[in-house]
């Protein structure tokens, strides 16, 4: 969403440390998109990642005098809704079931190529996976954590780390894989 | 080749997730203040509270002020008359106070003007008191008493006390000790309080002071009289409303104010009003278009949440407030006919709040069904706007009867900020009819 003109990120950011609802509301709707970009991601399904994303817009609320204006705010707030998915990850982590890819949907007839991938293609395709593998996958490739970092953060060791990640990866290559089989054959 | 892969679908997610847009912005937002109202609702009633606690602390302080002040300076000088005429019954003009004893001297204490101790020394010259002994040392007082005697007011001539000096009252057993002072000299000024503390010891007994007399005159000066320091009032006004873009509109007020005396001639006026607002623009003011981000940047197709404001064209915005205010402003007044100028600040809360724009869909327009639609936002003591509004009048008073007074006030409010959910700046200038009365 556009700002309306004579209004700033920088100026939005200064209203909304005052605690200025129109502002905040402003604020919401101008990074809406692109909180929803990250928590879709690390969410499975729709549902889910709005409420990642609603979580997570109430901390950046709560937590804005710390906010510092010489970074900018997408990283910010980018980290914020990753923390928020994780936490909200451990909380269901007994509640996840393991899909496998025996169970994986087709991405659609188009996908010869990666670059023909849309979000949504994207989507199912990480909806494939199981939550875990999910979770390192997007946190070490997309969002540029470590190891050692999503270790603790998601409270499994450095080594099952990498085992998910590597299996991830797997996964959607040979779910890319068979896809572009299956458009041969067709 | 694998590797390849990795950073290509790496790359691709990044690409497709950065620039990730979603039109369920206006929706998600209302699940989320629906999830999360606290502070939405919160905010308005700690202004509440805060307010009220700031009215209740001025009507407080305006009847403690009231009772305190007025009848403070009647009873005091009763009470001083009282205690004197039953305490001190002697009174000295001229006096040589202070002999010596066994073994050395005395202080000699002289006193030019009739004095009254205990609490209040109300003398018509010059006092003072010198020491004309050889020592300084052995001034001790007939009456053994310990108790330090205070004076606490001087309402006439300065009193010089030149080192020791003591004063006893050989009659009155009661209250009446020593008073001392240092070797420094002391010069205490008019009104000045005075607190003059015994210093001989137990062990100083054995010398005495011998003919000490005490000046006291318990001079009665005739009651002030009682002056008023709260008024009440209460206001009815008609004014006319301002705003940058709006038509002016006439409307109407009332209200009720206390005024606390600060001085001879200021003013502490504080008090509630209610009055109503009325605005007529006939474009969007900018901070109302910012509340409605939907018109703002929906195109007229409506369903998405980004595109260009061309697609809408506003025809009017209306605003209709029902303002709860209160000011708190300084008087000066300029003669006992009770004219006055006065200047201060106004917090303002709006019992009602209702915005209206009506605009016509672009696009519609193009295929032929211009209508016109409107948005209504209502709001109810949701903003609290604290010290914006500057308040400016000047009262004309004409007495009407004991007591009362009628006042024709011309006043004008200056907006300091925006006003209100939609934060409109305006202000008004019109006439107060104020009824005052004070007890």
């Amino acid at each position: 969403m556009q700002l309306p003109p004579g209004i700033t990120e920088q100026e939005l950011v200064r209203q909304c440390k005052n605690g200025d609802l129109k502002h905040q509301e402003m604020l919401y709707k101008h990074f809406y998109g692109y909180a929803m970009g990250v928590g879709l991601r690390y969410s499975a399904n729709r549902d889910d990642a709005l409420e990642v994303v609603n979580d997570a817009f109430i901390k950046a609320f709560g937590d804005i005098e710390n906010y510092r204006t010489d970074k900018p705010f997408k990283a910010w707030l980018r980290k914020i809704v990753v923390n928020t998915a994780i936490d909200k990850y451990r909380r269901d982590k007994k509640h996840l079931m393991n899909v496998e890819l025996d169970n994986a949907v087709h991405i659609g007839s188009q996908a010869s190529i990666l670059q023909q991938l849309n979000a949504n293609d994207i989507l199912k395709m990480l909806d494939t996976l199981p939550p875990a593998y999910r979770m390192v996958f997007n946190l070490y490739e997309i969002d540029g954590y470590d190891h050692n970092e999503i270790a603790a953060m998601m409270g499994i060791s450095a080594s099952s780390s990498r085992v998910y990640l590597a299996r991830a990866k797997e996964k959607l290559r040979s779910m890319l894989q068979e896809d572009k089989e299956h458009e041969r054959r067709v | 080749m694998s590797e390849e892969f990795d950073k290509q679908l790496k790359s691709h997610i990044n690409d497709i997730f950065d620039n990730y847009e979603d039109t369920s912005a206006d929706a998600a937002w209302a699940l989320l203040r629906e999830k999360y109202p606290s502070k939405d609702k919160k905010r308005p009633l700690v202004w509440w509270y805060s307010a009220a606690a700031i009215l209740l602390l001025c009507i407080s302080g305006a009847i403690w002020f009231y009772y305190n002040v007025s009848n403070d300076k009647t009873i005091q000088y009763k009470t001083d008359i009282a205690k004197n005429n039953a305490t001190v019954n002697k009174q000295i003009n001229r006096a040589a106070i202070v002999s010596s004893t066994k073994k050395d001297t005395a202080a000699l204490s002289t006193i030019t003007t009739p004095v009254v101790t205990e609490k209040t020394v109300h003398s018509v010259k010059p006092v003072s008191i010198t020491k004309s002994g050889r020592s300084i040392h052995n001034v001790t007082f007939k009456r053994n008493t310990s108790r330090a005697v205070a004076v606490k007011k001087l309402h006439t001539a300065p009193v010089i006390i030149d080192q020791y000096a003591t004063i006893t009252n050989q009659q009155n057993s009661q209250a009446f000790g020593a008073d001392t002072a240092n070797e420094n000299k002391t010069i205490i000024g008019l009104n000045q309080p005075i607190a003059v503390t015994k210093t001989s010891k137990p062990g100083d007994t054995k010398d005495t002071v011998t003919n000490a007399k005490v000046a006291a005159t318990a001079k009665t000066k005739p009651e002030i009289k009682k002056t008023t320091n709260v008024a009440f009032s209460v206001y009815a006004s008609s004014f006319v409303n301002y705003a940058e873009g709006s038509n002016r509109t006439v409307n109407f007020g009332g209200g009720a104010n206390a005024a606390f005396s600060l001085s001879g001639r200021l003013r502490l006026s504080a008090g509630l009003g209610v009055y109503r607002v009325a605005l007529k623009y006939n474009a969007v003011p900018l901070s109302a278009m910012y509340n409605n981000q939907y018109l703002y940047n929906t195109p007229a197709t409506g369903s998405g949440s980004s595109g260009g404001s061309s697609s809408v064209n506003y025809n009017s915005y209306q605003a209709d407030l029902l303002v709860l205010d209160i000011p708190v402003n300084i008087c000066y007044l300029f003669s006992k006919s009770g004219n006055y100028i006065s200047a201060g600040l106004s917090s303002s809360t709006y019992i009602n709040e209702n915005y209206l724009q009506t605009y016509t869909n672009g696009y519609q327009a193009q295929s032929g069904y211009n209508t016109l639609q409107d948005i209504k936002t209502e709001k109810h003591l949701n903003t609290f706007n604290i010290g914006k509004i500057l308040n400016l009048s000047a009262g004309f008073g004409f007495p009407f009867g004991k007591g009362y007074r009628l006042v024709f006030e011309p006043f004008a409010r200056v907006p300091l900020g925006g006003l209100g959910y939609d934060e409109l700046k305006f202000g008004s200038a019109g006439l107060n009819l104020r009824f005052s009365f004070s007890k």
